[in-house]
């Protein structure tokens, strides 16, 4: 976890001290002039990896990572100078499966959530954003058990708020007349979302339901820090 | 560009190294990686206690109202070595070695222990720690009439100690709490031999007072120690010095004599290689143990395959059923000699019944029950110790049971009854002692087990790996199966405040179980329970 969190304060450090580096001297009276680039939509494509150090989810993982791939799009709403606020959807998929005590198990974690961006353009090649994404996470574990009563795997599904803050920053490497930009962003945050707690039963008929004891893994909390790096595509 | 490349490639090496680190964050214990196994699993008063030892515990399952299941975990010490539960059933006894822990080893020390834990309104475990011993003792003993006393002893198997006394014992006082408890070793004053079989004797009239005796067989000598000062021991070779031959017990038997006498308490021995039995007589003696035992060898015709003090119309005798022979030899123990009875097939076990199939408690002469013949139709027989003198070949009633039985499984609360497991497997019977009849029932399987109600009113027998559970009312003998849909590992039917449950374990993945209620057997309220074993926390 302080590895974690140190490497975090790196990341944002590092985006920090990049956004404050001397342009060319013969460049900066140029860019600062034009701005940042006015652009209609923003897609972006990433991988995110997580922290959960909830003891529930040591039955899926053997470590507390879980990767997912992440997508979004956003849309700037609001210029000022070189402030930016965009808004738009992203989406966040991983998975994770491990064995536990000899029983194979899996966990997926789907977010939906809103997007809210608040970007500074200090270059026009360059921003650090600050970013507000809450929506609701769907999370599906199943446990792959002989010992179940109907030999169907040992299920429970879930839909919990969440929300994520997070901080980056995102250089631009297409050329600044290009009207596609192509960007890469790097990000860290605090993905929080509300607990559950995991009772995994077979599906089964209702009149069977009463017979069924689900198993009971204990209350997972899946939250915590995360760090994602993208690609993005304006235009 | 140059300069926003280096920045985006920094940017990205320093994200990826952030990436890298969170995702070697935070691994898990390695239990989980362990299979779990459902292996070792007792039925105690008030619930099931299995055995899990990747995860150094314990897990509790105590049935409660509409066949619900509390799973409780207890810790018990690291690396355990043997398990079992106590003779009454209301305590479980898991012997750990512990870990001693080298340079540089994060987990910590622990000395080796002796856990006990028992299920009442909560399960409690009692933890007694073994200070004195390093290496651990895998041989476990227990008391079964007072449950008091532990004795652990070497045990043979892999990850024994380098160097071991396999003479050495270490008594424990389970009546003490593991605050004050003190682990007391002894050794026995070997002629050579090492331990194999440990009994412990009721109270018996001995000279100097009456107390409890363990007697310690091993593969050339015996022992006997005073349980209540264990360094007072007598050790007696059972092998003269004048012969080459090394006899060794297999078995013995205890008799406290007359109540009124305090001198003629007797242990018969049988021998696993000679047809000799020993008889024991513990008589006064002046010196620290106050008793000494006087020794008379029999020969009786052949090599022994039980024995037992039997009261006949003639007094009180050795009886000892002599396969090779068909026949029975009482030994006189007083004058050593020796009648013959002989009996209609090769039973090569006996136990006596006097109490519901003779004269009730007390009686003058015993009735003792045979079985375990050679020949399928031998069945059981009622020996009429009584009528020995003078009428011996007329004192013998078999029962139509028209397989060998193998075994003979008491009744709880139902002394007249017994549960007859023969050879064959495919049939067993339940015998009433007081009327002499066998009710046979049929099973459809020769791989059959049991198990037996706590209570007596219902024997379980169930096919392991199969889906057969079936209860057979011991009263009027009307079988009733259960709906099984997974294959079954144990039977075990468990009573509690909340009732009377049975529960059927299932092996495979993290373990199932099926409880029943147990008085009513009904299908529409049975519960169904996966993965039993996979719920943590781990350490």
């Amino acid at each position: 976890m302080s590895l974690g969190n140190r490497s975090g304060l790196s990341l944002v450090a590092f985006g920090l001290l990049a956004l404050a580096a001397p342009a060319p001297a013969d460049a900066q009276v140029i860019e600062q002039s034009a701005g940042p680039k006015p652009e209609i939509i923003q897609g972006t494509v990433g991988v995110r990896t997580m922290l959960i150090r909830s003891s529930a989810f040591d039955p899926f993982s053997g470590t507390d990572a879980v990767p997912q791939v992440s997508l979004s799009i956003e849309h700037p709403l609001l210029r000022s100078g070189s402030f930016v606020v965009a808004a738009g959807f992203g989406t966040d998929f991983g998975a994770s499966s491990s064995e536990a005590r000899g029983v194979a198990s899996s966990l997926s974690l789907w977010r939906l959530a809103a997007v809210v961006e608040g970007r500074y353009y200090a270059r026009p090649f360059t921003y650090a954003f600050a970013r507000l994404s809450p929506g609701m996470l769907r999370g599906d574990a199943a446990l792959t058990d002989p010992s179940s009563p109907n030999a169907k795997d040992l299920v429970d599904h879930f839909d919990v708020f969440s929300i994520d803050p997070s901080v980056g920053s995102a250089i631009r490497m297409s050329g600044d007349s290009s009207p596609v930009g192509a960007w890469i962003s790097a990000e860290a945050g605090y993905s929080w979302a509300q607990s559950h707690h995991l009772l995994l039963a077979p599906p089964s008929s209702p009149r069977d339901q009463s017979k069924i004891v689900p198993v009971d893994l204990g209350t997972i909390d899946p939250r915590g820090v995360f760090f994602r790096i993208a690609f993005a595509i304006t235009y | 560009m140059n300069d926003r490349r280096l920045l985006a490639l920094a940017l990205l090496a320093a994200a990826a190294a952030a990436a890298v680190a969170v995702a070697g964050c935070g691994d898990r214990s390695p239990v989980w990686s362990q299979p779990a196994n459902i292996d070792q699993a007792f039925g105690l008063n008030g619930g099931v206690a299995i055995v899990d030892p990747p995860a150094d515990r314990v897990v509790v399952l105590v049935p409660g109202a509409d066949q619900s299941l509390r799973v409780e975990h207890v810790t018990v010490g690291k690396h355990i070595l043997n398990v079992q539960p106590s003779p009454r059933g209301n305590k479980l006894l898991v012997l750990s070695a512990g870990h001693r822990a080298p340079v540089g080893d994060t987990e910590p020390d622990e000395k080796p222990s002796l856990t006990v834990i028992e299920i009442g309104a909560a399960v409690v475990a009692h933890h007694y720690e073994l200070t004195t011993l390093t290496d651990p003792l895998a041989g476990m003993a227990i008391d079964p009439i007072e449950e008091r006393w532990a004795i652990l002893y070497p045990a043979s198997g892999p990850n024994q100690p380098f160097v071991q006394n396999p003479n050495e014992l270490v008594f424990l006082d389970l009546m003490q709490p593991p605050e004050t408890a003190m682990a007391v070793a002894h050794t026995l004053h070997s002629f050579g031999g090492r331990p194999v079989r440990l009994t412990f004797t009721p109270t018996l009239g001995l000279p100097g007072g009456a107390r409890r005796l363990l007697v310690v067989e091993s593969n050339q000598d015996l022992s006997i120690l005073d349980l209540a000062d264990p360094m007072n021991e007598i050790s007696i070779p059972l092998t003269s010095g004048t012969d080459s031959r090394r006899l060794t017990p297999a078995a013995i038997t205890v008799d406290d004599g007359d109540p009124a006498s305090d001198s003629d308490a007797r242990i018969g021995v049988r021998l696993q290689n000679d047809s000799s039995v020993i008889t024991l007589t513990l008589e006064p003696d002046p010196g620290t143990t106050g008793f000494r035992p006087t020794v008379n060898l029999t020969d009786v015709g052949g090599v022994p395959s039980d024995i037992a003090f039997v009261r006949t119309d003639g007094g009180l005798r050795l009886a000892a059923l002599v396969p090779a022979r068909s026949a029975a030899v009482l030994v006189d123990p007083v004058t050593s000699l020796t009648t013959a009875v002989a009996l209609p097939a090769r039973y090569q076990s006996l136990s006596l019944v006097t109490d519901v199939a003779g004269g009730g408690a007390g009686a003058a002469v015993d009735v003792a029950l045979l079985w375990n013949g050679g020949a399928p139709t031998d069945g059981v027989a009622f020996w009429e110790l009584g009528q020995t003198a003078g009428r011996p070949y007329r004192s013998i009633e078999t029962v139509g049971v028209v397989s060998a039985v193998s075994a003979v499984l008491p009744v709880p609360q139902h002394a007249n009854l017994r549960v007859l497991q023969t050879s064959a497997a495919s049939e067993f019977y339940v015998l009433d002692l007081q009327t002499r009849t066998a009710a046979p029932l049929v099973t459809s399987t020769s791989s059959v087990a049991f198990s037996m109600s706590p209570v007596g009113d219902q024997v379980w027998t169930f096919s392991p790996g199969g889906t057969q559970v079936v209860a057979t009312d011991i009263i009027n003998t009307h079988p009733r199966s259960l709906l099984i849909e997974r294959t079954v590992r144990q039977v075990l039917e468990v009573e509690t405040a909340a009732g009377r449950f049975v529960v059927i374990l299932h092996a495979g993945g993290g373990g199932g179980a099926t409880v029943y209620n147990a008085a009513t057997l009904d299908d529409e309220t049975r519960r169904l329970y996966s993965s039993v074993l996979v719920g943590g926390p781990y350490q």
